[in-house]
């Protein structure tokens, strides 16, 4: 993955979150980092797949459970995995 | 003399069967009747009766063991959802004389610094201390179980008051026409702080049933616990049916254990529905309608009625007597519009705090929905629209006014209003229509959306923002909002 492409997705995050890309890191957690609810989830879903022009598979969007595997998914999807 | 935890578990108390299924593991009858006795009379102990508690967690035993164990101590649980505003819940906490806080975990740092008498899910454990006998005086008819705070149309948070009596009478209500009996088991994604969810909670309790609490990321989750678990009943939000039909392979599915999905917290678009029944045709759909002020139900329609009544909300419930009244006072005839109103026991106390505004809703031992609505030849109800100034999003109820008073607070923006369109997976969707001060709408933009972001919970932050130059206006030189929402609504998603 490349570093632009790792920038946009915290930047996506972190927008979608209304927090500073300080508060997030790998292990940003859904379960414990109470900005991330179900419904920012569903935003920050839409927010990639009309970025990169992709479309999750619902497993994929249950996966998404830290910041670090989102980045992951995203760009396995971006990288056409 | 009945309190409303007594008879919930009236028949089920000595029960080995599963009542709650989730991220706790499982948890059977005795054992949470066991706590949540335990629970309420270290409560009395400490507390007395009469006081109000907060709670504040997402759906879990922490939460439903600490609500039950309030209750039974004849104290009153003061439910908030964990989305709260800083500045909202700071209001509350000011505005009721609060003995105790049920704090989950993850929602502490909501409180600057820790209040006394907090406990959470790790002491609630020291609150149970071995059961022994207490009186738990209650009149049902006077003493308030539950407060539950809803966004009024003015923005200001009004409480709910809910005697054990309109706990009562609801849920025998909705047992009378949902049937369920201890086979029965829901998946539930609706927060039990949220009339909706609580009425599932109860009723299930009640009929000795069980609940699969699904609290995840996201909601296409629940296809693989309905089968897993082998759940009955799914119930939903409008939002929860259009996530689920746009966003999952839901419809494709068989879902073989599924009895029937029940509906309510606002109108579920005509096409949902016929998607679902046409997918399911085996299963029963309830379209259902309410109010927290009505404890949580006031009609439903018979699903074999769901595609010859598409649309309508059906008639009330037993115990419940729906009525839609013209401006005169008496109730309209087929094809006019008039206000839904109601009575029965499961009519709240009032609002907390706020005998005016429990004078507006209640009326005669009448309360006034707000709600505008026709029949048809047969009696069925069909709403058609709001008196009051309310979005409805995911199920829940905003008040425009809060978030424009927010934006407002700019100094970039000379005129906001805020309106609710149509959208396909929220129900409608909150648009901010913003008369910028100056030039530069880009920058004024991200400024609304990092306040916005920093202070409302969620599901109130915008999903858009309009700029206008000028507001249409109505007779009274009010901003005409039917018409501000039908130019927005014609300008489309990319304004």
């Amino acid at each position: 993955m490349s570093d632009d492409q790792n920038a946009v997705i915290k930047r996506i995050f972190c927008e979608v979150l209304g927090v500073d890309e300080s508060e997030v890191d790998d292990s940003t957690s859904y379960n414990s980092f109470r900005p991330w609810d179900s419904l920012k989830h569903l935003q920050l879903v839409s927010m990639y797949e009309d970025e990169f022009d992709i479309e999750f598979e619902m497993d994929d969007i249950i996966a998404m459970e830290n910041f670090g595997l989102v980045k992951e998914i995203v760009t396995g999807y971006i990288n056409g995995g | 003399m009945t309190n409303f935890v007594d008879y919930l578990f009236e028949n089920s108390r000595l029960s080995s069967r599963p009542v709650l299924i989730g991220s706790d593991g499982v948890i059977t009858y005795t054992s949470l009747y066991n706590t949540v006795n335990e629970v309420a009379s270290a409560l009395f102990a400490e507390y007395g009766s009469g006081n109000p508690i907060l709670l504040i967690s997402e759906n879990n035993y922490f939460f439903v063991a600490s609500y039950l164990a309030i209750i039974k101590s004849g104290n009153t649980a003061v439910l908030v959802e964990p989305r709260i505003g800083r500045k909202d819940l700071a209001e509350i906490v000011k505005n009721c004389p609060l003995v105790a806080y049920f704090v989950q975990e993850k929602f502490l740092d909501l409180f600057e610094g820790s209040p006394v008498d907090t406990y959470t899910e790790k002491s609630l454990g020291s609150l149970a201390r071995g059961v022994f006998e207490f009186p738990t005086p209650v009149h049902p008819k006077e003493d308030v179980a539950v407060i539950i705070f809803t966004s009024g149309s003015t923005g200001t948070k009004k409480g709910v008051m809910l005697t054990h009596k309109n706990l009562i009478a609801n849920t025998e209500s909705i047992l009378g026409y949902l049937h369920l009996t201890e086979s029965d088991r829901v998946c539930v994604v609706l927060p039990f702080f949220y009339c909706y969810g609580a009425s599932l909670l109860h009723t299930h309790i009640r009929a000795g049933g069980s609940m699969v609490l699904n609290n995840k990321i996201f909601l296409g989750s629940v296809i693989n616990d309905i089968n897993h678990y082998e759940c009955t009943g799914f119930a939903g939000v409008p939002s929860t049916y259009q996530i689920l039909v746009n966003r999952t392979p839901f419809l494709t599915e068989e879902l073989p254990s599924l009895r029937y999905f029940t509906q309510a917290g606002g109108q579920l678009p005509n096409k949902y529905i016929r998607m679902i029944v046409d997918a399911f045709p085996q299963k029963e759909f309830f379209v259902m309608y309410g109010a927290t002020e009505a404890t949580a139900r006031l009609s439903y329609l018979p699903p074999h009625l769901v595609r010859e009544k598409m649309g309508s909300i059906g008639m009330g419930i037993p115990g419940v007597t729906l009525e839609v009244l013209g401006s005169n006072g008496m109730p309209i005839k087929p094809g006019e519009v008039g206000e839904i109103t109601a009575m029965g026991d499961n009519i709240m106390k009032g609002y907390y705090n706020d005998p005016e505004a429990t004078a507006v809703a209640i009326r005669d031992g009448r309360y006034y929905t707000g709600d505008l609505a026709t029949v048809d030849e047969d009696g069925y109800i069909y709403v058609v629209g709001r008196s009051k100034n309310i979005i409805k999003s995911g199920g829940y109820r905003i008040s425009p006014n809060e978030i424009e008073d927010l934006v407002l607070s700019l100094k970039e923006v000379s005129g906001c209003v805020v309106v609710g369109v149509p959208d396909d997976v929220m129900g409608e969707a909150v648009i901010a229509v913003v008369q910028p001060a100056g030039a530069g709408r880009d920058d004024v933009s991200t400024k609304i959306m990092s306040l916005c972001n920093t202070t409302l919970p969620s599901y109130k932050v915008p999903r858009g923002i309009e700029f206008i130059d000028d507001f249409p206006l109505n007779s009274s030189n009010k901003v005409d909002r039917n018409r501000l929402k039908a130019m927005i609504m014609e300008r489309g998603p990319q304004g």
